[in-house]
């Protein structure tokens, strides 16, 4: 680890991994409640734990990427970070925040917190993913401004590369499109209109502009193979990424009111969006099997090319299953919406964090390059737990979704209700349960990962 | 005996650009010719509303103008400098009829209060016309800053690489059109 | 050295050769020719006026492998569609 700020990097890994914990946790309790409709119930209604995870997930990968890029930012730049001094004030202020937020989601009635936070001067509350009271949400982009500010500055004074500046430009974009969760208007189909500038514009948009900065820079350390073809591939990569995720925001145009010729921009553009991502796991591969040097870290490794191949099934493939709007029409809503945000999320955006966490902390511990080989051993284990059950949540969310869409939506008169399909696709939520467990077991793992093997030396370069 | 990869013409990144484009565009020509399978009265009637004869100009100017990169290829490479900046340059101004034209014809198609719900068909037309035309203003940009270069002497035989790069670009352009034309015009 | 000037004959021949075959494609419009035959017939001129871009225009005859017929294909598969679409 060249310069002493990169350490600045550390208390955000710790925090993403805490708040991470606390995510499937209450993942964990709803998918309980799926099949026992009160457990937990009036202390942890089912739309409490809802905001809760879904609102952990977002910190978490926020603060990972915060973390990710104080660390890979000083280095590229080859210069110390701006204000390491900014960068933990920030991160408790961050930290207060989320945390204030969640308590406020679980201890207090909804309506109540929209009350005292005062939500009547600047309505922005009541909307998915954008639960956060107003005033949190000015916080977060106080937090934010600082952030890319301490970065800007960094860059600025440094050597401005690709990857620092696709990380850059990922980032300023995941700020401004932020902005758009102020702009609640009162007509619905503009409401959702908009939300998904916020939403889409992030996941599908600005955060795989991170993606393939995170990536490319895990790629280029662990395996030597040239800066200038990665930098050429990331170039092309986020080309494609804008090209069809731009107006492939249209996908989620289909039935809100917009008019009719959303559902062809949308279904033509978004058809493509699995293209960038293939290119991410061909891209991982190819550079692996050209590496110049066998790096210690297999463990980093093993996340960059994971998350390549699960961000493209995940987000790729599921993500294409549902997209054409004919598909989408029957689809929308269901579970099989539920499997794909699931794996694509845990696919392109958990697992890059993770990745990035693996390269780092070694060094942020002291170590030169990685951790030693039976530490590196639990983490990997890790891997593959939390992955398989990943992949088995979806498998099971997508049976659950083609019955439900079959049932509901495709059987003409014999059409069954909601709560009558959910009875006959409860076997699938019970499994799903127990693979949830098991990916909560493998995120055990992982953490217990960073405390074994510490006091054992290094894994060594192969000779 | 090893096999020599002979590369197309520029830097190879704007190949892929360039797939990517057909590929959007093609699926996009696909769906139209899907969907008139069940509408074919309703395309063949608003068919007939559409300005053949404009198209035909600017199939010829597009054609010209794609002619004239050509030719300023051709000299940049005999380093004949200022007939490549001519040429260039022509190529150019004939891009600009394109343009000229086809906001004309939209303007027509704006005063007649036509958009993209009046049907199926001006939706596939007025998509596939639009998206079309932003990038041949893209193409032009290009070129635009092709001819400035050429005339600053930036290029010669051996440095040429970003004049093919965009030639291959325009030539994409041109492309679409010489499929667009046909099929939404006439067919 | 002057370097030799590559002919600018082919070239110039493709391009009234694509200028033709607009006109005929033109006046079939403009006559008001129709059915599925006279359609596909202006579609297959439209397919080889792409091909004489790709190779002449884009210069892709020079190319090797996949590179040459990247959009060849790209003209075959639209023609496939175009003529199961219009003989549906």
């Amino acid at each position: 680890m060249k310069y002493t700020s990169q350490m600045v990097a550390k208390p955000y890994f710790i925090a993403a991994i805490a708040l991470f914990v606390g995510q499937i946790l209450f993942g964990v309790i709803m998918g309980m409640q799926y099949v026992v409709g009160d457990f937990l119930f009036p202390e942890i209604p089912f739309n409490v734990a809802r905001m809760v995870h879904t609102n952990l997930l977002i910190v978490w990968l926020l603060f990972g990427f915060m973390g990710a890029a104080y660390y890979m930012v000083p280095d590229e730049a080859e210069t110390e970070l701006h204000s390491p001094l900014l960068a933990k004030v920030m991160f408790w202020i961050f930290l207060a925040a989320g945390v204030v937020t969640i308590l406020g989601y679980l201890l207090v009635p909804y309506a109540t917190l929209a009350e005292i936070t005062m939500n009547d001067l600047l309505p922005t509350m009541g909307r998915e993913f954008l639960e956060q009271p107003t005033i949190i949400k000015i916080g977060i982009v106080i937090v934010a401004l600082a952030f890319l500010y301490n970065i800007s500055m960094t860059i600025l004074k440094g050597r401005k590369t690709v990857i620092n500046l696709v990380l850059l430009i990922g980032l300023v974009g995941l700020a401004v499109f932020f902005l758009f969760a102020f702009y609640n208007p009162s007509n619905i189909v503009l409401d959702k209109l908009f939300w998904w500038f916020v939403v889409h514009l992030w996941v599908e948009g600005v955060w795989e502009l991170i993606l393939g900065s995170l990536l490319a820079y895990v790629l280029i350390k662990t395996t030597g193979v040239d800066r200038e073809v990665i930098e050429k591939w990331l170039y092309v990569i986020i080309a494609m990424a804008l090209i069809t995720g731009l107006i492939g925001t249209g996908h989620h145009f289909f039935w809100i009111g917009t008019p009719g010729y959303w559902q062809w921009w949308g279904s033509i553009f978004s058809a493509l969006e699995p293209i960038p991502f293939f290119m991410m796991t061909i891209f991982a591969f190819n550079m692996v099997n050209k590496r110049r040097r066998q790096h210690p870290n297999k463990a980093a490794v093993l996340w960059a090319l994971g998350c390549s191949v699960m961000a493209f099934l995940g987000a790729g493939v599921w993500g294409f299953m549902h997209t054409l709007s004919f598909v989408n029409y029957y689809t929308h809503g269901s579970q099989i919406t539920a499997a794909h945000g699931h794996m694509a999320f845990y696919g392109a955006y958990v697992m890059i964090v993770l990745a990035i966490i693996s390269y780092a902390m070694p060094m942020l511990n002291g170590r030169k390059a990685a951790n030693s080989m039976k530490s590196q051993v639990v983490e990997m284990w890790s891997f593959w737990l939390m992955t398989v059950s990943m992949v088995f949540i979806t498998l099971f969310l997508t049976a659950a979704g083609i019955l439900q869409v079959y049932l509901q939506r495709m059987n003409g008169d014999a059409s069954l209700p909601f709560m009558v399909i959910q009875d006959k696709i409860e076997i699938f939520y019970w499994m799903r349960e127990g693979a949830g467990i098991i990916f909560l077991i493998g995120l055990i793992v992982y953490v217990a990962s960073f405390f074994v093997g510490r006091d054992q030396p290094e894994a060594e370069m192969p000779k | 005996m090893t096999k020599v990869t002979r590369y197309p013409p520029g830097e190879i990144i704007i190949w892929l650009f360039i797939m990517a484009e057909l590929l959007v565009f093609g699926l996009f020509f696909a769906a139209y010719a899907i969907t008139r399978i069940d509408n074919v009265e309703l395309f063949e009637l608003y068919q007939k509303n559409l300005d053949t004869t404009a198209a035909l100009y600017n199939t010829i100017a597009l054609l010209s103008s794609s002619y004239f990169v050509i030719r300023s290829v051709i000299a940049i490479k005999a380093d004949e400098q200022k007939n490549a900046y001519r040429w260039m340059l022509l190529a150019v101004a004939m891009g600009l009829v394109f343009i000229v034209i086809k906001t004309d014809e939209f303007s027509h198609h704006i005063d007649n209060g036509i958009t993209l719900s009046t049907n199926t068909f001006y939706m596939f037309y007025l998509s596939l016309a639009f998206f079309h035309y932003l990038h041949v203003i893209l193409g032009l940009v290009i070129l635009g800053v092709l001819a400035h270069n050429m005339n600053k002497g930036m290029y010669s035989s051996k440095e040429n690489a970003s004049v093919e790069t965009g030639a291959s670009y325009w030539h994409m352009v041109d492309l679409v059109w010489l499929i667009l034309f046909p099929l939404v015009y006439v067919m | 050295m002057k370097i030799k000037k590559q002919s600018t004959i082919v070239e110039t021949v493709v391009f009234l050769l694509l200028i033709a075959l607009t006109l005929v494609t033109y006046q079939v419009g403009k006559m008001g020719l129709s059915g599925v035959n006279i359609s596909l017939g202006v579609f297959a001129i439209a397919l080889f006026k792409g091909a004489l871009i790709s190779e002449h225009f884009m210069q892709l005859k020079h190319a090797s492998g996949l590179w040459r017929w990247m959009i060849l294909i790209w003209l075959i598969l639209l023609g496939i569609v175009i003529y199961l679409a219009f003989t549906a």
